[in-house]
């Protein structure tokens, strides 16, 4: 980035460039045009890089979100999207649609539910009714949230409502969400299952795992020439995810591979690459079971 | 649209049996480790769909495919695992799978007093069915590919 006279920007005396005022013609909707919503956003860029960060350079960015009355995102979903180098580290996660089954109830002395620690979360190891299953975690106790195995308050869970005093007692179980250092693990399972996939092959030249279909989500995988995954879990109706894999790889190589503070394989953080996947996501999601144009 | 192999796996992880009709490529590596593989990489990918699904599962991991192949996955409650490779133009054949558990698996293996149910399976009569059978599918063909 540059001004007239050609110089840098931001690298003149250390001195971070503010740039204050948006440009006229994105402020004021046209005449004419339907009204949109349009949210000026300022962000500071994020920059991995430690030896630059006394170069802060402030990016303007705006997003113009149509409206959309008929966003029928119930059904139709895109789960997750993550980003696997070719060492199989993970170096980007979004969660953009998240389905919980959460329950609250109401509970008195002795608990009918197995309770025990796993993996540092308390779950549920016997005792299945109602929407309760086996595997849910507790994640609050009376309101209180509930991290790991101790409440937000500091008691210890399994202590706690082993107590009769305690009781009664509400309590809130549902699907465990998935921490970062889970992620990571997974996506590095799932890097050498890819490989083993086509290992296992009968048939010559056979690549990856492109597809994963299970009774609840289907993940989708593009492998780049460079060993880049891209994979997409999305509602198993969903259509179209072929051409949002090429779309993630397209604005993968325009905001991250282009920015000159992204070093390769490293975690992405750009601003612009977030915003852009988000938006693709949207426009993949509008397109419904039948693919764009539906 | 062609088969290419099948594997069958006990709860404990051993191969109880294995055919082939149609396979161009071998794993490089010998049947005993290759059925390692194969459990190895079933057994992690329930735990990996396990932990990834977005809501509570009832069936679990169903299929996957590659370029060239799609892997179909049926497990029974009692843990025994039908694992059919296909080309990419077959459907969903979980129903295919199970009736390989009740007409074949059941009949000439489990209610066979000879057959012991933790080790490869020797039955004569189980090998012929379970050929007849595939070879009798709509989307089996004689040619290779």
């Amino acid at each position: 980035m540059s001004d007239e006279k050609g110089k840098s920007l931001g690298r003149e005396s250390g001195k971070p460039r503010a740039f204050t005022a948006l440009p006229e013609h994105v402020a004021t909707p046209r005449p004419g045009q339907p009204e949109r919503n349009t949210i000026p956003i300022i962000q500071r860029s994020k920059i991995g890089n430690n030896r630059l960060s006394h170069n802060a350079l402030r990016w303007h960015v705006e997003l113009h979100l149509p409206k959309c009355p008929e966003l029928t995102g119930a059904d139709m979903a895109i789960f997750s999207v993550y980003v696997v180098n070719k060492a199989g580290g993970l170096i980007y996660q979004l969660d953009h649609y998240a389905p919980r089954s959460e329950n609250e109830k109401t509970f008195s002395f002795p608990l009918d539910l197995v309770l025990k620690l796993h993996d540092e979360r308390v779950v549920v190891a016997f005792g299945q009714r109602d929407s309760i299953r086996v595997g849910h975690a507790v994640l609050s106790i009376n309101g209180i949230d509930v991290n790991g195995k101790y409440t937000a308050d500091g008691k210890e869970v399994l202590e706690y409502l082993g107590n009769p005093t305690n009781y009664p007692v509400s309590i809130r179980f549902g699907r465990p969400r998935l921490s970062s250092n889970e992620k990571l693990m997974l996506a590095s399972m799932f890097h050498s299952l890819f490989a083993i996939g086509s290992q296992l092959s009968p048939e010559l030249g056979s690549s990856g795992i492109e597809m994963l279909e299970t009774d609840t989500f289907k993940l989708h995988c593009f492998q780049t020439l460079t060993g880049i995954k891209f994979v997409v879990l999305a509602d198993p109706r969903q259509a179209g995810i072929e051409s949002l894999l090429r779309k993630i790889y397209e604005i993968y190589s325009d905001f991250a591979l282009k920015n000159p503070f992204y070093s390769l394989e490293m975690p992405i953080r750009c601003e612009l690459f977030d915003q852009n996947l988000k938006l693709a996501l949207e426009v993949a999601e509008k397109a419904g079971p039948f693919g764009p144009g539906s | 649209m062609t088969v290419h192999n099948l594997y069958l796996f006990d709860r404990n992880g051993i191969c109880l049996h294995y055919s082939e009709w149609h396979r161009k490529k071998q794993a490089g590596i010998s049947k005993e480790e290759e059925f390692k593989l194969m459990y190895g990489m079933l057994f992690s990918m329930r735990s990996f769909v396990g932990k990834m699904s977005p809501v509570d599962m009832k069936d679990g991991f169903l299929a996957f495919q590659t370029s060239k192949y799609k892997l179909h996955y049926y497990e029974t409650p009692s843990g025994l695992k039908v694992v059919m490779n296909t080309d990419l133009g077959v459907g969903n054949i979980r129903d295919v799978l199970h009736q390989i558990y009740s007409n074949i698996y059941v009949e000439f293996v489990v209610k066979n007093p000879l057959c012991s149910l933790s080790e490869p399976i020797q039955s004569e009569l189980f090998h012929a069915k379970l050929d007849g059978f595939i070879r009798g599918l709509p989307f089996f063909s004689a040619r290779a590919g």
